[in-house]
């Protein structure tokens, strides 16, 4: 055991450690700070030596061989009595350290919480187990508390659909059966569906309801088949009261399935009890499912759900945001309503994407985020840009010959744009720097690091120029 | 102090210990070997600071006490002396008087309490091995330690227990030997250790003088072989030994069982045309013979064929020639099998009457 | 002479815990992810970066914190997905599951009934793959959809500093010792991704046990940069 710091003198340490820490930060940057010297621990000081504790024996040998002789240097500035440090890792192999140093890096990712709001869309474990059906827990699919008629966006392509959905969880009595909703992918049919489910559990907790997809219909009817177990699989689907299957296009080509559920349908209609049906298309349009079974699905209400607008998706994310208590600017859920419209689901996923980015590593969310964090869903492709495309593209935007660029000629307005093109080179491939230099006329990596330099350097003193770069270099990623 | 020694005894206990002072030492005191009379015994211990030897021998103690001397110095003396002599020893305040028939020397001391004592510490885990187990271990393995310093890990011989065996394995990167032998009792629970190669070195001398069992204690950081009369303690190794077992293949299928004696001699003959650094000799097997040859820009070539057990493909591939005479001098029933793949890829090698030891040997490109 | 002799293919286990993971602005967010675990925005979290960005090592980081088992995704079969998810019995805290390389799985009806397992049995899964969501080739409009809704977090290509951090922890991986001069004369010269780095390391490791030699500049010029 260390000596046990007298109170006074372990403040006086513990300053003169904040002290050491910040001249290593200081010298040495922020990466190299953040990765090997934020981690180390201030363990004691004993007989001279300053005790240093890291998580890792890789961080022990690389903070010893290349920080150990400075940390002495400033600790002794601080305290002359201090003869050596020592640095002990507290885990002795990475298998087993889980629990030996969560102290320890804990310190590195200040920013890596999400914050309430973040969550709040969250499956959260156990918060829906009591609302899970109390008759067949194990059936019906767990309902996500997210989806709700009160955060359902009504807009044109799906107030029909809306006002049937609301109009099977509120009514006694449903003038249509069954009510079959269909449209594209992520377009809100299953938020709708949970939504009923939802409802009516609340409203009429005596009704049995039952919700599930169709490929977990097929599961259970095929594993029915399989325990010779199909009576007591018929009887907990016909004896429900209202019976909603997401999905319905699933069971196409799959002909028992098919068959079974033909019945069941039929079964229940029969006996007045409410069916919903949801599909990627109507009735008539689908593919792989018996014609009989077609008309019939399409005897009640089919409620068309369609496209998006840019009104109703920029309504959904200002709700999103809203429910989310993100702090979004209108002009990012613009762009993003602008942009992103192939369906709600990956809509809301980009919005929850971003969100949860910026959470991350502690982000305001502004434009150039939403194009950085979404640069796959903005762009067509991630073609990976060329030196000689940026050799082009710099030596026309400063107005030199292309051939400049591999020229051995020095004037700064041949120079200065070829230095960009190094950097821009250097920024946005993985060359290596003897390769770049090659390219520009055979250079020597050592002055494609001075290039690196000098533009680096001109960034911070001249914005205009920093502009320029910036520029370029968001053209050169499209 | 004073005391009495046949000669041959103390000549025999000095080699023991002198063997770990090293030549040069820029610590005096590691030069010196500490010198006890106590009862009826005398005490001779040598360190350098990594491995510690003590030797107890009966001697006519007149006087009790202790010193320490040169240990070089005071073995050559002692192996100059005649064969049968008495050596008397004794301490004249800072010197130690060392008188037999004619002959008197006095060597420079210095204090005992200057002498480093290597301390075991606790060694949780005991258990005895024959002389002879421990030999064949020592043997089969230790050529293919690794003397390249920065791989530290590989400078010595990994020991370690798996499902009731010990398993000693050494490896320098080219070939690998693992020894198995059945698990003492006592060892179950023992931590994988590194033996340093000098550590084994000096173990294996003390063998060769040494029968019946010997008590070997283990800590993480530290071992001890205790013999009859000797004592032997070492710091291991600190540092973690790769996951060797991935590189023993087990999918080898092209079999070759040649004569030990034949292969070697064939082998040594073939590659004296090889170049001194590479020593590279292609063997072309084919079903019955296999070919050696070696080929030069400086010295020309040299053919030789073999009789050997083989039935598959032929196939060509190329060795150290000095990997396949080290390993070849392992086989005891004279007979080894081959276990091969491909010219590339790791070949097994074994003793066809004893399954104890394996040989792994990476091939060369011919 | 390097190359004659072929070396035994001995390796150690690569330290793969939380800690040893080095963060930079390019991971830093990937990071966060597997910290911020149980509190994800919903059940799915995928990490997508290139080959050898440490993918890998998050999801052992992410495990070794979770307790989540690991999918084989060549492994996975529809009829086998119920007693994949099984959870053991005594395990506290929320199920979780790690899948790493999502573009190994074909069968997108199974990869859409896993994620779809996942979120009914409120657990959570960590996917790893090569490139965006978006970018995965899927066809399945329910499949690419419920990825796009993913938290998705990317590792970007390195910087400088973490190039020379990596190097640092690769070699060291495989208990070589190298002088900070091997590490200053490699990094300017050689190609700034993941995959230049580790097969650097790899074939310098190799190199020299051939040659039984240290990892000098001079090994590093004669296999590396001739």
């Amino acid at each position: 055991m260390l000596m046990n710091l007298g109170g006074a003198m372990e403040q006086r340490l513990s300053a003169q450690w904040a002290r050491v820490r910040a001249r290593m930060r200081s010298e040495f940057g922020e990466t190299a700070f953040q990765s090997w010297l934020k981690p180390l621990t201030f363990k004691g000081f004993h007989n001279g030596v300053v005790h240093l504790l890291v998580p890792t024996r890789f961080m022990q040998n690389w903070i010893e061989s290349q920080y150990g002789d400075r940390l002495l240097e400033l600790w002794r500035s601080e305290n002359p009595s201090v003869t050596a440090i020592d640095v002990v890792h507290s885990a002795t192999s990475s298998a087993s350290h889980s629990a030996g140093h969560s102290g320890g890096h804990s310190a590195t990712h200040g920013a890596s919480g999400f914050s309430a709001h973040g969550r709040d869309g969250a499956a959260a474990p156990s918060a829906n187990t009591d609302a899970l059906n109390s008759f067949d827990a194990g059936l019906c699919a767990p309902l996500d508390p997210r989806f709700r008629f009160d955060n359902f966006i009504v807009g044109k392509p799906n107030e029909l659909a809306f006002a049937a959905a609301r109009r099977v969880a509120e009514a006694d009595n449903v003038p249509f059966n069954p009510l079959f909703l269909f449209g594209g992918v992520g377009l809100g049919k299953t938020h709708l569906m949970h939504a009923i489910a939802a409802q009516l559990r609340e409203s009429a907790p005596e009704k049995r309801v039952l919700y599930l997809s169709a490929e977990k219909f097929m599961y259970q009817f095929i594993r029915a088949l399989r325990y010779k177990d199909t009576m007591a699989f018929k009887e907990q689907f016909r004896s429900v009261d209202v019976l909603m299957i997401d999905d319905v296009q699933f069971i196409a080509g799959k002909d028992n399935t098919q068959e079974e559920f033909f019945h069941t349908f039929n079964a229940l209609v029969d006996q007045n009890r409410q069916v919903v049906i949801s599909a990627d298309k109507s009735p008539a349009e689908l593919e792989g499912i018996e014609d009989r079974m077609k008309s019939r699905l399409g005897w009640g209400l089919v409620a068309e759900i369609h496209s998006t607008t840019y009104e109703l998706r920029l309504g959904i994310l200002q709700s999103k945001a809203e429910q989310m208590s993100a702090d979004i600017p209108p002009k990012v859920l613009e762009f993003l309503a602008h942009k992103i419209t192939s369906n709600v689901r990956e809509l809301e996923g980009a919005l929850n994407r971003l969100v949860a980015y910026a959470n991350l590593v502690g982000r305001s969310i502004t434009l150039e985020t939403a194009q950085e964090v979404l640069h796959d869903l903005l762009r067509a492709n991630d073609r990976r840009v060329t030196i000689e495309e940026i050799q082009k593209r710099v030596a026309e935007h400063f107005n030199v010959k292309l051939s400049e660029m591999h020229s051995a000629r020095r004037s700064r307005g041949i120079a200065r744009p070829r230095q960009v093109a190094m950097y821009l080179s250097k920024q946005l491939t993985a060359r290596s720097l003897p390769e770049i230099g090659r390219k520009f006329g055979g250079r020597d990596h050592t002055t494609v690091m001075h290039a690196v330099r000098k533009v680096d350097e001109l960034k911070q003193s001249d914005s205009s120029f920093a502009e320029d770069v910036e520029l370029l270099r968001r053209m050169l990623e499209g | 102090m004073k005391l009495t020694i046949e000669r041959a005894e103390l000549l025999r206990s000095l080699n023991h210990v002198q063997s770990v002072v090293e030549r040069r030492n820029t610590i005096p005191i590691l030069s010196n070997v500490l010198i006890e009379a106590s009862g009826s015994t005398l005490r001779l211990t040598a360190t350098d600071m990594d491995i510690a030897i003590v030797e107890s021998v009966a001697a006519s103690i007149g006087t009790e006490g202790a010193t320490t001397a040169p240990a070089h110095t005071l073995y050559d003396i002692v192996r100059k002396l005649p064969d049968g002599a008495q050596v008397e020893l004794g301490k004249e305040e800072d010197r130690l008087e060392l008188r037999s028939g004619r002959s008197r020397f006095t060597l420079q001391t210095l204090p005992t309490e200057d002498f480093p004592v290597m301390t075991g510490g606790d060694m949780p885990h005991t258990f005895n091995l024959s002389a002879d187990i421990l030999r064949g271990i020592v043997d089969r393995t230790r050529f293919a330690i690794s003397t390249e310093e920065t791989r530290y890990y590989l400078n010595g011989i990994y020991v370690h227990a798996a499902d009731g065996i010990m398993r000693a394995v050494a490896t320098d990167g080219h070939r690998l030997a693992r020894v198995e032998t059945p698990l003492p009792e006592g060892a179950e629970g023992m931590p994988g250790v590194i033996m340093p190669r000098k550590t084994v070195s000096e173990l294996r001398k003390l063998i060769d003088e040494s029968e019946g069992d010997v008590e070997i204690a283990l800590s993480d950081t530290k071992v001890r072989y205790a013999f009859d009369k000797v004592e032997l303690t070492s710091k291991l190794i600190d540092g973690t030994f790769p996951d060797y077992e991935r590189v023993i293949p087990s999918g080898n299928t092209k079999m070759m069982q040649v004569d030990c004696k034949a292969f070697s001699n064939a082998v040594d003959r073939v590659s004296t045309i090889a170049t001194e650094k590479m020593r590279a000799v292609k063997m072309a097997i084919a079903p019955g013979t296999m070919t050696l040859s070696a080929s030069s820009q400086d010295s020309g070539s040299a053919v030789e064929e073999i009789e050997i057990g083989y039935d598959d493909d032929a196939i060509e591939i190329g060795f150290n020639s000095r990997y396949l005479l080290d390993i070849s001098g392992q086989i005891e029933s004279g007979q080894a099998r081959f276990e091969m793949a491909d010219a590339s890829s790791p070949t097994i090698v074994r003793d066809v009457e004893d399954d104890s030891a394996l040989y792994v040997l990476m091939p060369m490109r011919v | 002479m390097i190359g004659r002799q072929f070396p035994l293919a001995l390796e150690f286990l690569p330290a793969l815990g939380r800690a040893d993971f080095l963060i930079a602005p390019c991971n830093q967010a990937a990071a966060a992810l597997v910290d911020a675990w149980p509190d994800w925005p919903g059940p799915h979290a995928l990490v997508y970066g290139p080959h050898a960005c440490g993918k890998t090592h998050l999801v052992t980081a992410w495990r070794e914190k979770s307790g989540a088992s690991l999918l084989d995704p060549a492994r996975l079969t529809v009829d086998g997905l119920g007693d994949a998810l099984d959870v053991a019995p005594g395990t506290v805290g929320p199920p979780a599951w790690a899948l790493d390389g999502l573009e190994e799985i074909a069968d997108e009806p199974l990869l859409f009934h896993l994620l779809n397992s996942v979120r009914e049995r409120q657990g959570s899964l960590l996917m790893t793959a090569r490139a965006a969501p978006s970018r995965l080739n899927f066809t399945l409009p329910d499949l690419t959809s419920r990825l796009a809704a993913a938290t998705a977090v990317v590792i970007e290509p390195p910087d400088d500093d973490l190039l020379a951090g990596l190097l640092i922890k690769l070699f060291m991986d495989r208990h070589l010792t190298v002088d900070p001069d091997v590490v200053a004369y490699i990094l300017p010269r050689i190609e700034r991704s993941f995959a230049a780095i580790h097969q650097a390391v790899t074939a310098l490791d190799r190199a020299g046990l051939a040659a039984k030699r240290r990892v000098t500049v001079a090994l590093v010029r004669q296999v590396l940069f001739q």
